[in-house]
């Protein structure tokens, strides 16, 4: 749990956002939000597993139900 | 010290959140939720050490266990509404986020009914 998931996911956002306007510019705008949509889906899906190993690690300090 | 590395991690993560937030990529806000909780695991550490403090603050015989562990839910539920609290306030929606706020303090009231009955038996005792 370190500073590289942060450059991981700032990488991915700068990928996407170059990609984007790639695929603007030779007009295929479709694909170009399906290209930002699924870079969202990436990201969400390893913030919501870092969520669940916060309230994991929270449960296990306070020893919870 | 510990305090230099976790500034120097928010720093950096607020250098990075604001350069997505300028190419207005829908990604900054999933990361200032990962920042977050990156700050947050790092004084997770902090936080277990004085918990065994406590835990071991209950052995003696005048507090008895059943109050300190209340405290301990009542810290819990304080760290898990702050951190929701600030993420949704992040996102610009406050009316929510004051919400969590709000149904934060009423279950650590109800939590804390217990102890007021302790503290007001105890002073009636005394009396």
């Amino acid at each position: 749990m370190n500073v590289e998931i942060i450059f991981k996911i700032a990488a991915i956002g700068i990928l996407i956002t170059v990609l984007c306007q790639i695929l603007k510019k030779s007009d295929r705008d479709d694909i170009a939000t399906l290209v930002s949509l699924a870079g969202l889906i990436i990201v969400l899906t390893v913030v919501i597993g870092m969520v669940a190993d916060l309230f994991e690690s929270i449960k296990d300090i306070f020893n919870l139900y | 010290m510990e305090l230099y590395k976790i500034i120097g991690v928010g720093l950096i993560c607020a250098f990075v959140i604001v350069y997505l937030k300028s190419t207005d990529s829908n990604l900054a806000m999933p990361l200032t939720v990962c920042s977050g909780i990156i700050l947050l695991s790092m004084t997770a550490s902090y936080l277990s050490d004085f918990l065994s403090i406590f835990n071991s603050l209950s052995s003696n015989e005048y507090l008895d266990g059943s109050i300190l562990k209340l405290t301990i839910k009542i810290l819990a539920i304080s760290y898990l509404v702050e951190f929701s609290a600030s993420a949704i306030e992040d996102f610009g929606l406050k009316s929510i986020a004051d919400k969590v706020v709000f149904a934060g303090k009423i279950l650590i009231l109800t939590m804390s009914a217990p102890i007021i009955e302790n503290l007001i038996q105890t002073t009636v005792s005394l009396l």
